[in-house]
């Protein structure tokens, strides 16, 4: 039996702009997380649990970016620090990185890129090189603590870096950084388009893909989408099979807002 | 030392705390929150003759008090449930229940012979899935409909037959009936209630609906189930399971006191996937602390209040 339900205390959880929070989770004992990997948040009175993808995992805390989507994600707004939530996890697979790594992220899609990010740079987990770009609507969605390290950024508006969509700026980091491996987090819209981009240019990519889910543990099949698997349409679990996928296998028209 | 045991024919469990078929995986997916092998037994995944993908995503959704599925019977099926998940299940020492889904009586009578084959101790036929086009529910709706079947998959597997019946019915009452008439050892009521979910959400001048229609479960079924097995309790002489938004012990108290004889927890593992360990200490725990040394005292304590 590993140990996979937790209660932990908040150390803060700040406003960061645009519906957006960073909630910072006191875990002194360790946990063993990945980039990609998310937890599950027990909410007062509701029947399933908020699956929220990790930031960073520093060793005594765990930091998390979620952004008010409904009644969960509004509960978890107005937890203060020093208040506690259970969770459950960490759940799920993660990215593999090559010699030169594009990691794109879309809005709060960049968390779990980030956290891929940071492992290069302190985990000593790759040796290659990663260039983070994040892409946002606007200028006041950025989360502030987290520019330090993102290489490039683009916002629909024009109010940040870049303007225009990430999409069209990815296309011109590709031809610049000429990565080898492409890992993406973001709308289903923004991880097909770029994906295809990649997979033409015959670029590695992978995405995480989210769900709603039941039970997070693989047990409920309440997640899945659908995934080719060498011509073989097929279900794959997001919470337990993901939420990272080979980009060539997903298969866009089992999922959300495809 | 309360003595937990269920011991009803031939329904033996080591304590009455089951968990739900759909929401509990084959065998050790909730390892890592409870020991398995402290629960009366788990029930397996509805188990089909052929593998099945199930339905099209968007499969879940929260609701007020509860949520809506439609999975659509996903499953391994038979031949690699024995293979891979029946084995872990038996090394592990796992109290278990095997439940299978038929889209034809041939198919039930199929999947019920192979699991007397493995000598498998305990099945439950799903005769009450909402969300699948032929067989299963169809077979759940109808008493003779349900009597043949049950009678002719007691013709084929001699170890404890449950059925699990459907709430979405004029009268559980009688499918009860002709299930005890063709030789069940037992029921288990509820499956889901037929329910749709529907959430919008008003962005940049638009709506946006997300809605799916299934089985609703979770804590508001639990009135309806209770009322099940109450009604089911009056009329039948073998055991019934009682299932339907169980999220502690005194939520299986009240199933006791409406007549059922075992309990199983099915969405409030998705909520708290230890409650089902949790729920077996606490009742040991009760028991023993108020001087109840058998689960016939304490549902005798709990009928006659």
């Amino acid at each position: 039996m590993v140990k996979k339900q937790f209660k932990a205390k908040i150390k803060y959880n700040k406003y960061t702009g645009k519906g957006l929070y960073i909630m910072d989770l006191e875990t002194p004992g360790g946990i063993v997380s990945k980039p990609g990997q998310f937890i599950s948040i027990l909410i007062p009175n509701k029947t399933l649990r908020r699956p929220i993808s990790i930031l960073e995992n520093t060793g005594t805390s765990l930091r998390l970016l979620y952004k008010i989507r409904g009644e969960g994600t509004k509960y978890l707004s107005m937890l203060t620090e020093g208040e506690s939530i259970d969770f459950t996890g960490p759940f799920g697979n993660s990215f593999s990185l090559q010699k030169r790594n594009l990691l794109i992220g879309a809005g709060v899609g960049i968390a779990p890129v980030y956290y891929l990010k940071g492992m290069g740079i302190n985990g000593g987990v790759n040796k290659g090189e990663t260039k983070l770009i994040a892409g946002f609507k606007t200028k006041d969605e950025i989360p502030e603590d987290l520019l330090p390290s993102i290489d490039f950024i683009s916002t629909d508006d024009g109010s940040y870096g870049v303007k225009g969509s990430i999409v069209d700026y990815t296309k011109s980091c590709i031809d610049k950084f000429k990565p080898d491996n492409i890992c993406i987090c973001g709308p289903v819209i923004v991880m097909k388009l770029i994906s295809q981009i990649a997979l033409e240019k015959n670029i590695n990519c992978q995405v995480s893909m989210e769900s709603m889910m039941g039970c997070s543990i693989g047990a409920c099949r309440g997640c899945v989408i659908k995934i080719n698997d060498n011509g073989i349409i097929k279900n794959a679990s997001v919470c337990k099979e993901g939420t990272v996928f080979d980009a060539r296998k997903v298969f866009y028209g089992g999922c959300k807002h495809a | 030392m309360p003595d937990m045991r269920v011991s009803k024919g031939k329904l033996q469990l080591k304590n009455p705390i089951m968990t739900a078929s759909g929401t509990y995986g084959y065998n050790l997916e909730y390892e890592d929150f409870t020991d398995l092998t402290s629960l009366g037994a788990i029930v397996t995944k509805a188990i089909t003759l052929n593998p099945r993908e199930g339905n099209p995503w968007q499969r879940i959704i929260e609701t007020d008090c509860g949520m809506v599925n439609s999975i659509g019977l996903e499953n391994v099926g038979i031949e690699q449930f024995l293979k891979e998940k029946l084995p872990i299940l038996i090394k592990r020492k796992i109290d278990f229940s095997v439940n299978i889904a038929g889209s034809t009586l041939d198919e039930y009578i199929t999947l019920a012979r192979k699991c007397e084959a493995n000598n498998i101790k305990m099945i439950e036929l799903n005769v009450s899935c909402p969300n699948v086009q032929h067989g299963c529910l169809e077979f759940g709706v109808d008493e003779n409909t349900l009597g043949s079947l049950v009678k002719s998959v007691r013709s084929v597997f001699s170890g404890c037959l449950t059925i699990k019946l459907t709430p979405n019915v004029t009268s559980i009452e009688n499918l009860g009936l002709a299930c005890q008439e063709a030789g069940a050892d037992a029921v288990s009521a509820i499956n889901t209630l037929k329910g749709t979910g529907i959430k919008l959400t008003f962005e940049n001048g638009k709506f946006k609906k997300e809605q799916v229609t299934g089985g609703y479960s979770g804590r508001g079924i639990k009135p309806a189930a209770l009322s099940a097995v109450l009604r089911l309790s009056k009329v039948l002489s073998i055991p019934i399971i009682g299932i339907g938004g169980i999220y502690s012990l005194n939520d299986v108290f009240e199933f006791f006191a409406a007549g059922a004889d075992a309990v199983q927890i099915g969405t409030a593992n998705f909520t708290h996937p230890d409650i089902a360990g949790k729920i077996v200490s606490e009742l040991y725990s009760f028991m023993g602390n108020n001087g109840f040394n058998t689960l016939d005292e304490l549902k005798g304590a709990l009928r006659n209040e």
